[in-house]
């Protein structure tokens, strides 16, 4: 057997060696740039390397942020130019590919380190998206911290063994998901590029501004085909205990937590609203109800008539159109911006 | 599910271990195999999984009759069930698309039932194996039947069910037979790490690479030019030895880790010295089937080509359903009815020569796999400058890697390292440290791996 041990420990060792380097990002911050319009190219950086790049931004930058955008790919093209922030610093913390589970994680550890922004900024996904994903860019030792607490919260809630076990579920998948994506090869060159200081030019498809917005090169379709309606993936229980979770930030210096539905392609909002799923009408509920309770403003529904032009699909909406659905959000609290 | 799989390696493969060598399931051993078989094929259809018990259950019930061994009776009842479900599932579609035009919706839907099929994984493997286990204990080459879970576990094995080695029941009857007593030594635990981390890695790290290559030739063949068709034979040719002998050699290493020691499928087979010598280092464990239950009963060397001829189609045909697969079984022929006639010649040839002349004549043969006919004709065309190959040259990089391959084909004897016979010193450190590294790295690879090429088969 002492055969089969080298092997194993040496495999064991180098399965070590490859989960920290896979967590290497680059020695520079390349949000710190001091003009806003300042580039950095995202080829081979995935998005958990974004995720801790924009934590460590938070970190090294001295003052916290007047407004924080949070949310995933459908916020995360919105730049501070994109709507009137009247001399707030705004920073966008959202992380492609993530759900609302990713924003309440993020905001934990930007608590963690004191930077919580002052007004924070939501995009919940629409409801009829059903999109709940468990975050990637934290560790595992946070995935099974975050695991625990879900556990706690649904026995909390009295939530029945199917839900339980399909939460445990969700958990060993993202786990399994997590050392899968350890391993892909773009990443892993792109974190030892970084370990070595060598970082490419890449080939400019997508880049991130100074300020945590990102700039690709997405297909235009005006008019994308109607989304498929879901099944109900989302326990009401989870959703309110991640709000919880989010409405901590109150207590650690932000003054005003907002969170809005994500906004759907007029063509697959109308649809949606003549057709209501069950599950995402109880759900919305769940989500005004919850924030009432919280204190915190939570906004349904896509603002009334919204251009069908610049979508790249139903339910990506563009900056342009998004910007000032966001302006307006924030326009109540923009006297915490410090001049 | 495959074995290049993250899925495979690292939930399927460490559950199925651990619950065989659990101290307290060791009277359920088959039992275990048994289902991890079926949810290691059952992943790739549940209907296919009731064809591969179908066939089991059939065969078992006929063979296991008192007089089974005297009824020839009985042996076609056994046989031909299995091998009409083969030739339902993987022939029709290519016999009435023979003989019918499908461009007509009217002959389409008359005859949907044998062209909307789906080809079960492995099927010509599980089938040959059920056969042969009928016909030899017809022959009374089999005298202890199994009982009916170890015959099951013949032949749903999950590691050489979908591409073989095509299993004899004499290779696994001993193990099969003490299954529940078996215990994982040393040597089958260093065997089994050896044999599936090179596997492994020539199939991800070799053959792959070269099929990443090879991707926009084979899809496009009006891409060839007379130079890159050089570079096609010889890529594709490597691509393919390195994908079925890594299979192959995973399918030893897991046999190793329960306890089972199957056959080798190759032998260097590029180092054969005549297209004779090439079909017994080629996928031996086809080749001697064939010539075990086809060969030798037409006739064997009595009638040596007519049925060489014979079977060389057959084995074309195993391979594929489609006149490529069968003229590819034609042109071997050729090939052996060739060196058979022009033997006082080749055998006076340099070694080298030899080698050389089979190697490229096996190599221009495998372009009837890569190909359907018109593909080959504008290969060919291309190929010797009748008409103008429309893609860019093969790039130093991609050159650079053939020789490397094919370095690493002719240079090294990989069994020596896998079979990691050497328990102890510097020398035993340094291989199990050397299989880990290849085994990570070719994690690394894991996600651009593709599906081996003789599981269509």
């Amino acid at each position: 057997m002492r055969r089969a041990f080298i092997f194993l420990f040496t495999v064991a060792a180098l399965i070590i060696l490859i989960g920290y380097v896979s967590t290497a990002i680059p020695a520079s911050d390349p949000f710190g740039a001091s003009s806003e319009s300042s580039t950095f190219s995202a080829d081979g950086v995935s998005q958990s390397m974004i995720a801790r790049m924009k934590l460590r931004h938070a970190m090294l930058t001295p003052e916290r942020y007047d407004v924080g955008l949070f949310g995933n790919s459908r916020v995360l093209n919105v730049s501070a130019q994109d709507f009137e922030h009247q001399g707030c610093r705004v920073f966008n913390f959202a992380v492609g590919g993530e759900s609302l589970r990713a924003s309440a994680a993020l905001i934990e550890k930007l608590i963690d380190i004191k930077k919580v922004p002052r007004v924070i900024v939501i995009s919940a996904d629409h409801f009829e998206l059903q999109m709940y994903n468990n975050p990637f860019f934290v560790s595992a030792l946070d995935r099974l911290r975050n695991f625990s607490s879900d556990l706690m919260a649904a026995f909390d809630a009295g939530a029945g063994l199917r839900q339980i076990a399909t939460v445990a579920w969700r958990a060993v998948w993202t786990q399994t998901l997590a050392f899968q994506r350890m391993f892909e090869y773009a990443f892993l060159q792109s974190a030892i590029s970084h370990m070595f200081g060598v970082t490419g030019p890449g080939d400019g498809a997508t880049f991130y501004l100074a300020d945590g917005s990102r700039r690709t090169d997405e297909n235009i379709d005006d008019e994308p085909p109607l989304l498929a309606p879901t099944s109900a993936q989302i326990p009401s229980w989870q959703l309110r205990h991640d709000l919880e979770r989010i409405a901590a930030a109150r207590s650690h210096g932000a003054e005003a937590v907002v969170i809005y539905e994500s906004p759907l392609h007029p063509d697959s909002a109308a649809y949606f609203n003549q057709n209501p799923s069950t599950h995402a009408t109880q759900l919305r509920r769940t989500f005004v109800q919850t924030c009432d309770d919280l204190g915190i403003t939570c906004v349904t529904g896509p603002p009334d008539q919204m251009p069908t032009r610049l979508w790249s699909d139903a339910a990506h909406p563009p900056a342009s159109v998004l910007g000032p659905h966001i302006g307006d959000l924030i326009a109540p609290h923009q006297s915490v911006c410090r001049p | 599910m495959i074995f290049n799989d993250f899925g495979f390696l690292f939930v399927f493969l460490p559950v199925v271990f651990g619950l065989f060598y659990c101290p307290g399931l060791k009277g359920l051993r088959p039992y275990i195999l048994i289902a991890a078989s079926l949810i290691f094929y059952g992943f790739a259809g549940v209907e296919h999984a009731v064809v591969l018990v179908l066939d089991i259950i059939w065969v078992y019930v006929i063979v296991t009759r008192p007089s089974f061994q005297q009824s020839r009776f009985l042996l076609y009842a056994a046989v031909i069930p299995p091998a009409i479900a083969l030739a339902y599932y993987k022939y029709a579609g290519f016999l009435v698309a023979s003989f019918f035009d499908l461009d007509v919706p009217e002959t389409r839907s008359q005859f949907s039932l044998f062209l909307d099929v789906l080809l079960p994984a492995g099927i010509s493997f599980f089938t040959f194996q059920v056969i042969s286990f009928a016909i030899d204990r017809h022959r009374g080459d089999i005298t202890e039947l199994p009982s009916f879970p170890r015959f099951a576990t013949f032949v749903s094995f999950f590691p050489q069910l979908v591409a073989g080695p095509i299993l004899r029941y004499r290779d696994v009857s001993e193990t099969l037979l003490r299954l529940t007593t078996v215990t994982l030594t040393g040597n089958n635990a260093a065997r089994g790490i050896g044999y599936i981390c090179i596997g492994l890695a020539a199939k991800v790290l070799l053959a792959d690479t070269l099929s990443h290559y090879l991707a926009p030739y084979r899809d496009s063949p009006e891409l060839v030019t007379q130079i890159s068709a050089l570079y096609v034979v010889f890529a594709y040719s490597f691509q393919i030895y390195f994908d079925f002998y890594g299979y192959s050699m995973v399918a030893i290493g897991l046999g190793a880790l329960f306890g089972f020691s199957f056959p080798h499928n190759f032998n260097r087979p590029y180092e054969s010295k005549s297209p004779q010598d090439f079909w017994r280092r080629w996928h031996m464990t086809l080749s001697f089937w064939i010539r075990d239950y086809l060969y030798i009963p037409l006739g064997g060397n009595k009638a040596y080509v007519r049925n060489i001829i014979i079977v060389m189609a057959a084995c074309g045909l195993w391979h594929g359903a489609g006149w490529t697969f069968i003229v590819w079984g034609l042109y071997h022929a050729a090939l052996v009815v060739g060196y058979h006639q022009s033997r006082a010649v080749w055998d006076r040839m340099p070694s080298l020569l030899q080698v050389g002349l089979t190697f490229v004549l096996v190599s221009v043969g495998w372009i009837l796999f890569l190909y359907d006919f018109d593909g080959v004709y504008t290969f060919v065309t291309h190929a010797v400058g009748m008409s103008q190959g429309t893609g860019a040259a093969p790039s130093a990089e991609m050159w650079i890697t053939l020789l490397i391959t094919g370095a690493i084909c002719f240079g090294i004897n990989f069994e020596r390292f896998a079979e990691n016979q050497i328990e102890r010193g510097i020398g035993s450190i340094l291989l199990n440290v050397g299989l880990a590294v290849l085994f990570v790295a070719t994690l690394v690879f894991l996600d651009r791996s593709e599906t081996f090429i003789y599981f269509r088969f």
